[in-house]
């Protein structure tokens, strides 16, 4: 260890133990990336592994420590090494007492004495010996289990030079032996090794001896003999919590009658069937985590993943078993698990921790199709370079910060304040791209496109995929998320916000029209200013586009506005004044269509409408009538349209419109709906819900709050909780 | 007009026989002498081209060899086209391995399934356990296919996945990846499954 290394794990010490630091301002501390003072994407870390074990060893029993105690952590270190040597002792030896060789003992030079059997038996206790007895069996289960593990340990983190050590990679192997014979129900399992890896770097890091430093305390907290043991109790303590993860148990051997095809259904001799009710922890807390959390809290992108049909066991097995570590870089990860471990060592946090990378990769994952998503999946993206306060905000140890925000308050709406602050911090466009439009921009010729899929499929791609990537299946994602509304009843969550982005979209209409051009994804770097930001402001841009973009833009919202207040009068009309109730549901159906492609059109940017498609069969001929009758022709080039498979168009296939007036838009805005207001209508424009009787808006997620914008959060969020509707139901 | 076919292809075998090296040295020919274990698996795709304008697409689903993880190969063979599976010519209990992994196929996943046996690790020839003609004897016997590959030089291993692609039935559109989706349980939208498989069509040009 370097005398600058070393001063500096003096002076955290002293920082964290000569104080009166509590133990929970400690944990604040490393929650909100104001503990340690190197770079944030430095892997070397002085005192981490000190911090490590003050958050995860655990203190005397039915003592809740309350200020930081050097003392007592020293104590329970030593009880846990004297375990470890104890363990070591007992599960290394020989049936014949010896050890192998190399073998030795923590803080000790002399190899461990040969203890001398009671059972000299021979007949029995040889190594040859066909005894069922025989103790050498055990022995050659344990020299295998242990060659089964140094296979693995041989090749973790193969970029770290380090684990490449012999020393190193002999001590994790132990570790991780005595970890499996000390709990045979779980045992070891691929991917225990990379858990273990990073604890052993940091507390190898940190280990010091007498000569170095002086401070005793520091010596016995830190001591560089005990690196293993150290290491051990920490890992035994994570799997506490992780190893549920790892479980696995052999299903139950099938009656000797059944055919081996039946394994997952059972007939009974009634002929009915039984279905098998095992399901390994880790399938139970993936098929949770997506079918559930994510559902709750992201409902439109768990409806992507689920009209994809990814099974959430493909990539939470890795995430979870890990922590992470294969999806983030080294130094991140273990970032991450500061944090981590600052605020949550039962580690049913993982699970939300799942979700908040979940929705940081929406942008990629919703537009994307089965491979795509997968692929995405498989190697989670790294994150965006150019970071907006890389000094203050570590993508780590936010999305612990972002995951505690999600357990302690599981809605859409903190779902969507997630999405907020990764705009905000990270740089993350608050929409997935959008469809390049074919007139301006050429989307690459689809094979080109595969071929991005193909390199980014390579298992070492470190650039994070680009958006282009995705285009081919914007129409698709309509067509399935418009057949997911019609029947599902979750749709609920979808609707909700839209509504509020569609409240959003009507109180910043003036701001609009003064505003600059939208907000393109493409165009992600720029400084932050402080304080507030709306939404739909957008860093400068001076070309000339600006100006047209903007008249589309405010004829979009025109048309969308119109297409709004039609859904909304549709699906508030009262059934009782309706004469003929069929055709009334009939007309709601083709509401909440024009209302889920109304979204849709929000979601994606584009500004492409499709006239046909924001209003009713009875509504578009009643507008083509009148747009008939005051402009008789209006000439626009005919886009080709996307073929939707489910084409909700043919019921109106009778009406003449369509091509003529799509994509005019300022010429049809004209003839706002002229009808007189339906009664509901002035009330509907104020809140219909007093602010005090709104849901509380979710807590803050990040101690890093003040950067980003705290009351466009709310106007998101507090309209996310309301159906006004009430029809939607 | 070429033509591109999907099949979804499935390694298996024992953990450290080189499953992961085999589909690098595919799709990338590369090769480390590290590689980390694959925890759960890993998903990556490669074309690769016949004569008559006739590609072939590969999705591969690179599986983690430990025995324990055995309950959830099912999720990744199922619907395979074809399956790879690997053993290391220097240790004769990976091939025992590997007949375990071909029963279970022959038992579990789609009838139709291609299968090839392929012995890995070919440059350590001088630590040689396994025989040719012991593993390909049990090959025909099973009528799999069978090669010796070499992740660390690359021989062999574009054969094999050629001769796999040679193999499969080209004559009938192959089922696309998307039915590998229909997972009992999780009604798939049909038009979903059309479209995505238009998406990756590269011949709508």
């Amino acid at each position: 260890m370097t005398a600058s290394r070393s001063d500096a794990l003096l002076k955290t010490f002293h920082d964290l133990f000569g104080g009166s630091l509590s133990l929970s301002k400690a944990r604040d501390a490393v929650l909100a990336d104001r503990f340690f003072s190197t770079a944030i994407d430095d892997l070397d870390v002085p005192a981490r592994s000190i911090v490590w074990k003050l958050f995860l060893l655990p203190s005397e029993p039915l003592k809740t420590p309350v200020e930081v105690d050097a003392q007592m952590l020293c104590k329970t270190l030593k009880i846990s090494r004297k375990q470890y040597t104890d363990l070591l002792l007992e599960k290394m030896r020989a049936p014949d007492g010896g050890y192998e060789e190399g073998f030795s003992l923590p803080a000790s030079i002399e190899s461990p004495p040969k203890i001398v059997k009671a059972d000299s038996n021979l007949q029995r206790n040889n190594p040859l010996s066909l005894d069922t007895e025989n103790p050498w069996k055990q022995w050659f289960t344990a020299v295998e289990l242990r060659r089964t593990i140094s296979q693995d340990v041989e090749r973790t983190f193969p970029e770290v030079e380090f684990f490449r050590l012999a020393e190193v990679q002999a001590q994790l192997t132990s570790i991780l032996f005595i970890y499996s014979v000390t709990h045979p129900a779980i045992g070891y399992r691929q991917g225990m090794h990379e858990l273990l890896a990073p604890v052993y770097y940091a507390v190898y890091n940190d280990g010091v001896s007498p000569k170095q430093v002086q401070d005793s305390k520091l010596v016995d907290l830190c001591h560089e003999d005990w690196v293993a043991a150290d290491s051990w109790a920490l890992f035994d303590t994570i799997m506490r919590g992780v190893g549920r993860w790892y479980e696995w148990q052999e299903p139950a051997a099938p009656p000797k009658d059944m055919s081996p095809l039946s394994h997952h259904v059972n007939l009974t001799a009634e002929g009915r069937v039984e279905l098998k009710a095992y399901v390994t922890p880790i399938v139970q807390t993936c098929n949770h985590i997506q079918e559930s959390m994510l559902r709750t809290t992201d409902p439109h992108l768990w409806q992507r993943l689920q009209s994809t049909g990814i099974e959430p066991q493909i990539y939470g097995i890795r995430w979870l078993r890990l922590l992470f570590t294969r999806e983030h870089s080294l130094p991140d990860s273990m970032r991450l698990w500061d944090a981590l471990f600052a605020c949550d060592i039962s580690f049913d946090l993982a699970p939300w921790i799942v979700v908040a990378m979940l929705i940081r990769i929406r942008n990629e994952l919703i537009p994307a199709d089965y491979t795509g998503q997968l692929t995405v999946l498989l190697r989670y993206p790294a994150p965006p370079h150019n970071q907006l306060a890389p000094a203050r905000v570590h993508h780590g140890s936010l999305l612990v910060r972002q995951a505690l925000a999600l357990q302690l308050s599981p809605t859409p709406a903190t779902g969507v304040s997630l999405v907020n602050e990764n705009w905000n911090l990270l740089n993350i466009p608050m929409e997935p791209p959008e469809p390049a439009p074919p007139p301006r921009r050429r989307p690459a010729p689809l094979g080109q496109r595969n071929q991005a899929v193909d390199a980014g499929a390579g298992p070492s791609s470190p650039s994070r995929p680009v958006h282009n990537r995705l285009n081919s299946s914007q129409q698709i994602g309509f067509t399935e998320v418009l057949g997911g509304i019609l029947e599902r009843g979750e749709s609920l969550g979808i609707n909700k916000s839209l509504m509020s982005a569609v409240n959003e979209l009507k109180r910043n209409m003036p701001d609009i029209s003064s505003a600059l051009g939208p907000r393109s994804p493409n165009t992600t770097s720029f400084a932050l200013s402080e304080g507030e930001r709306a939404l739909w402001e957008s860093r400068a841009r001076t070309d000339s586009e600006m100006e047209r973009e903007l008249a589309e833009y405010r004829a979009l919202n025109k048309r969308l506005g119109e297409s709004l207040t039609w859904i909304v009068d549709t699906l508030l009309q009262d059934e009782e004044e309706v004469p003929d109730p069929a055709l009334l549901k009939k007309k709601r159906r083709e509401a909440v269509e024009s209302l889920a492609y109304a979204r849709d059109v929000l979601v994606s940017e584009t500004r492409e409408l499709e006239d046909e498609r924001l209003f009713g069969e009875e509504e578009l001929r009643e507008r083509a009538r009148r747009a008939r009758v005051r402009r008789p022709e209006v000439h626009s080039p005919a886009i080709p349209t996307p073929v939707s498979t489910v084409d909700s168009r043919q019921r109106w296939g009778a009406a003449t419109i369509g091509h003529s007036q799509r994509k005019s838009f300022g010429g049809l805005g004209t003839q706002m709906n002229t009808r007189p207001p339906a009664p509901w209508k002035t009330s509907f424009e104020k809140p219909a819900i007093s602010p005090g009787a709104m849901p509380r808006p979710p807590p803050p997620s990040s101690s890093v709050r003040s950067l980003s914008t705290g009351s466009r959060e709310r106007e998101r969020a507090q309209p996310a909780m309301q159906d006004p509707l009430g029809a939607l139901r | 007009m070429s033509k591109q076919f999907q099949f979804k292809l499935v390694l298996l075998g024992e953990s450290a026989v080189g499953k992961s090296s085999l589909v690098l040295r595919f799709v990338k020919d590369q090769f480390d002498d590290y590689r980390e274990s694959t925890i759960g698996a890993a998903f990556l795709t490669q074309t690769v081209t016949l004569e008559h304008n006739t590609s072939v697409k590969f999705e591969i689903w690179d599986t983690a060899g430990q025995e324990r993880y055995k309950s959830l190969a099912p999720m990744y063979y199922r619907n395979a086209n074809c399956a790879v599976v690997v053993y290391d010519i220097t240790q004769p209990a990976s091939l025992e391995k590997a007949r375990t992994w071909i029963r279970e196929l022959q038992r579990q996943a789609d009838p139709s399934i291609v299968i090839a046996l392929c012995g890995n690790k070919g440059d350590l020839e001088a630590r040689r356990q396994v025989s040719q003609e012991e593993a390909k004897k049990y090959a025909d016997e099973e009528g799999l296919m069978w090669g010796e590959t070499s992740a660390k030089s690359g021989d062999g291993v574009s054969d094999i996945f050629m001769a796999i692609a040679k193999k499969l039935p080209l004559t009938a559109p192959p089922p696309r990846a998307g039915a590998s989706r229909n997972t009992p349980g999780r009604p798939a939208v049909d038009l979903n499954k059309q479209a995505a498989g238009d998406s990756n069509d590269p011949c709508a040009c």
